[in-house]
Order: structure tokens, then C-alpha cells, then sequence
């Protein structure tokens, strides 16, 4: 506690991590690229996590949850977003360890899977294969569906909140029986999102759609909401995608 | 990264896990008593006093610092680098006149603390503050955010501001790829968004002078 706080003019991204550090917000753990939060961190998510959910159910939301592991095929059928995530995944192929004498515990190789599990970046493709079976005609439409979950992306080069290979989100995913319904979707939670980061976070944010060449992979388009540091970065800090039609 | 200072965590006021940090001040023993117990008082009082939705309902958190082995000032620090947006202080002086002072996170210095508030007022007065504070803190990050965008119209002016001071810069651009992709490479800043907002005015790609639709919002990202 007693530790000095790096001054933001001496060294911003210094003076980040003491803060993340002097506060208790969360630390590195044993695990590379993998933080911990810490109390003081996750009651503050909980708060974040509360009201906005207030907003989504508000906005006739429900939430669900879906499996945290996705079949390789289920990502190679999306050309676009596997190209996207590809660098970045955690790859399952053994499902059991063994214990050999002198070499203690090995993966066992009797134990390898038929097709590998993706630890999910994100969970379009194992939801929209769920819908599949949900959806028989528009009479089922819309499904407005919200997950809180934990999502991996292997990241070579970590920083605390920012970007750490495993970390906390929540993802809607809506399906609608028009485009203009769709479209209406996306931006009525841009919406939600700027409230939440103005009137909740304090923080002002501009809002618009991204350039094809940051838009989401496999998005159609992408609209998100934009904030400035005080280094005078920017930082991107929310995202809501129109994806088309879904095969 | 938005309000945070060098003194610690700034946090909105309605985010901020714990709303107010009760801090008891004493040196004898029968002192400790008698603030502790006004203390206790203060933290019930602020905790039944009705918000409404600016807390979609919920009660205002407050902590009661009343551990022995730490002084004062340490605790003013702790609840600081955490922060907790109002600390509330009292001492038998305050307590002989049945008064507090308070302390706004996002207003440091002694000159900001408020003085002599009566203990009966303080939970509407603390509530105030606290939306006070809400609202000044976005404002000053908008007024921040505001005075870093800037319209440029040239490349080489580009160049020069993305480096320092940094910020948004709102520029045209011809709306490819191949343009946006030459730009990153030679000055690693993105396209964050092509912003909604006022009427777009068409003008000249900073880049290759080709027509754009509008201007767009350029700046280096996390």
C-alpha cells in the first residue's frame, strides 16, 4: 500500500500498472498471460456486470449458457472467422493424464480426441449451430440471448484488463426474422453500450461503424464504441456486429 | 485509465464498489468509544438513505474503517489508492459538535474538503456529492477527449501530431484498404471508427487527394 504510484508524466504505462497493482485490482498469476483478479477487481466487475445486465434484460434480454469448449470443425465452417482467431487459440487434443513411474504425470496418448476442442474466442459458431435446432420458422424469431462467460485468446504480448489470454465478457447473440429488425438490433445495443460507458463508466465515447479493415471477422458490419485514454490512445470498448444471414 | 490520477484508481461513483469510506479519528480510549459509536450511527444512516435508480436501487456501500492498528493517515491513503469516492472523517472534535468532514475523491487537497457537516444531513449530503462528482468526472473526460481531436488536412501535419501530442485526428480518406493498411505501416495509427454524428462534408483523401465521403476518426490504439 504504501508503495509510491510511477507518475503518468514520468511513465504512463508504469504509472497503469501501479495503479492496477496499488489498488488491488488484479495481478499476474502463475499462468502466463493470465491475470488474477483480485477483490477489490471483482466486486467492481460485479457492479459493471449488474447494471449492465439491468440493460439488456430491460431491452428484452435472457441469458444462457453455452459449452466454454468448441469442435474444430464448427470453425473451419466459418472461412472468415476461423481466419480471424486461428493465431490465437487454445487447442485441446488429449482429454487424460497418466501417471508413469519415474516421469510422474504424462498426457496419455491412448487418450487423444477424434476431432480437437477450441477453447472458445468467442461463440458465434457454437450458438448459431445451437439455433439451428431453435429456430423452425419466424414464428420462433426473435431469439434475444445474452451469455456472461470467460473467453481465451492466446496473446503473445499481455498487459493487465487490456488484453490477458483468458478474460471475462459478454457476448448477445439475436437472431431475426428481418434484416431491418437485425440492423435495428445492433444499433439499439451500440445504444445500451454508450450509455452504460457514459452515464455509468463517466466515460465519453464516439460511436460509428468500423472500416472494413477493422470491422469483426465475418461481420457484415461492425459498430463500436470508442473512448480516449489519458495518453490519448484510443481504446476500443464496446462492439455490436451485423452478421447477415445465417446458413 | 480515464480518471485515475497519480495519487491511485478514481472510480465513478456509480460503479464504485464501496460509495463511502468511514474513517474514525481518536487517540484515547474513551474517544474510540464515543467515535466509533457516531461512526456506526453515520454508516447505518447513510446506508438506509434512498437512492432511487441512479443506483438502479440498490443501497450506497459504506465501509467502516475501525482497525486499531493502522493510523489515520495510512487509511486516508489506502481508501485513496482504492478509489472510493467519498471519504467521510470524524473526531471527537467533530463529534462535540455532532459534524463531519468530507472528502471528494476526484477533488483532492485540503482546501476541497467539506467541513462541519452536520451528521444529521450528511447521507443527502453525501449522495450529492456523489452525483456531483459522477457528472464532473465525465465532463472533464469529455473536455479531454475533446481538446486531443483535431481536424487535419494534410499528411505530413498528420505525421507530425499523431507522434505528439497524439489524440483522435479527423481526416479524410479515400475509403480503401490499401490507403488505410499504408498509414498504419507508417504511422501505426488505425481508423477507430467512421464516427456517426453531423451531416458528413465530402473532401480530399489526406493521403492520395482521391474523393472522400467524410472524415474519420484516426488515432493509436491499445
Amino acid at each position: 500500500m504504501a508503495e509510491k504510484i510511477t507518475s503518468r508524466s514520468s511513465d504512463y504505462s508504469q504509472w497503469y500498472l501501479d495503479i492496477v497493482k496499488g489498488a488491488g485490482l488484479a495481478e499476474n498469476s502463475d499462468v502466463r498471460g493470465c491475470m488474477v483478479i483480485k477483490p477489490h477487481g471483482y466486486a467492481l466487475w460485479e457492479r459493471m456486470q449488474r447494471a449492465l445486465d439491468r440493460m439488456f434484460k430491460d431491452t428484452g434480454h435472457v441469458n444462457a449458457y453455452f459449452p466454454i469448449f468448441i469442435p474444430k470443425s464448427f470453425l473451419a465452417r466459418e472461412e472468415q472467422m476461423a481466419e480471424g482467431f486461428a493465431k490465437e487459440c487454445a487447442v485441446i487434443t488429449h482429454y487424460r493424464l497418466k501417471a508413469v513411474p519415474g516421469q510422474g504425470l504424462v498426457v496419455d496418448p491412448e487418450a487423444k480426441l477424434e476431432e480437437e476442442l477450441i477453447v472458445r474466442p468467442t461463440s458465434e459458431t457454437i450458438i448459431w449451430n445451437t439455433y439451428r435446432n431453435w429456430i423452425h420458422s419466424y414464428r420462433d424469431l426473435p431469439l434475444l440471448i445474452n451469455q456472461w462467460a470467460n473467453v481465451v485468446r492466446w496473446e503473445m504480448r499481455t498487459r493487465l484488463f487490456l488484453r490477458t489470454a483468458e478474460f471475462l465478457w459478454q457476448e448477445g447473440h439475436t437472431a431475426h426474422a428481418t434484416q431491418e429488425e437485425a440492423e435495428a438490433e445492433a444499433r439499439q445495443m451500440l445504444e445500451v453500450y454508450r450509455t452504460f460507458a457514459e452515464d455509468w463508466m463517466a466515460m465519453p465515447v464516439l460511436t460509428g461503424p468500423k472500416s472494413e479493415g477493422q470491422k469483426f471477422p465475418g461481420a457484415v458490419y461492425t459498430l463500436c464504441i470508442e473512448a480516449m485514454m489519458q495518453d490519448r490512445k484510443a481504446l476500443q470498448a464496446g462492439t455490436s456486429h451485423f452478421l447477415a444471414e445465417s446458413s | 485509465m480515464t480518471h485515475s490520477d497519480d495519487q491511485g484508481l478514481v472510480l465513478p461513483p456509480r460503479l464504485a464498489p464501496i460509495s463511502v469510506a468511514i474513517v474514525p479519528i481518536y487517540r484515547k480510549e474513551e474517544e474510540r468509544q464515543a467515535v466509533l459509536a457516531a461512526c456506526r450511527t453515520l454508516a447505518d444512516a447513510i446506508r438506509a438513505h434512498p437512492v432511487g435508480d441512479w443506483l438502479h436501487h440498490e443501497p450506497l456501500t459504506v465501509k467502516l474503517d475501525d482497525r486499531d492498528h493502522y493510523q489515520p493517515g495510512y487509511k486516508f491513503n489506502e481508501w485513496e489508492t482504492k478509489g472510493v469516492p467519498v471519504r467521510v472523517e470524524l473526531g471527537p472534535k467533530d463529534l462535540a459538535n455532532n459534524a463531519c468532514v468530507l472528502a471528494r475523491r476526484d477533488l483532492p487537497g485540503r482546501e476541497h474538503k467539506v467541513m462541519g457537516v452536520p451528521l444529521a444531513a450528511a447521507p443527502a449530503r453525501i449522495l450529492e456529492m456523489l452525483r456531483a462528482m459522477q457528472t464532473d468526472m465525465f465532463e472533464r473526460a469529455r473536455k479531454f477527449r475533446d481538446a486531443a481531436t483535431v481536424e487535419v488536412d494534410s499528411y505530413d501535419e498528420f505525421k507530425k501530431l499523431i507522434e505528439e501530442p497524439g489524440g483522435f485526428l479527423l481526416a479524410h480518406w479515400d475509403g480503401t484498404r490499401e490507403t488505410e493498411e499504408r498509414i498504419a505501416a507508417e504511422t501505426k495509427a488505425t481508423i477507430r471508427c467512421i464516427p456517426f454524428g453531423p451531416a458528413k462534408k465530402p473532401g480530399k483523401c489526406i493521403v492520395t487527394g482521391n474523393p472522400s465521403e467524410g472524415r474519420v476518426v484516426f488515432a493509436k490504439a491499445y
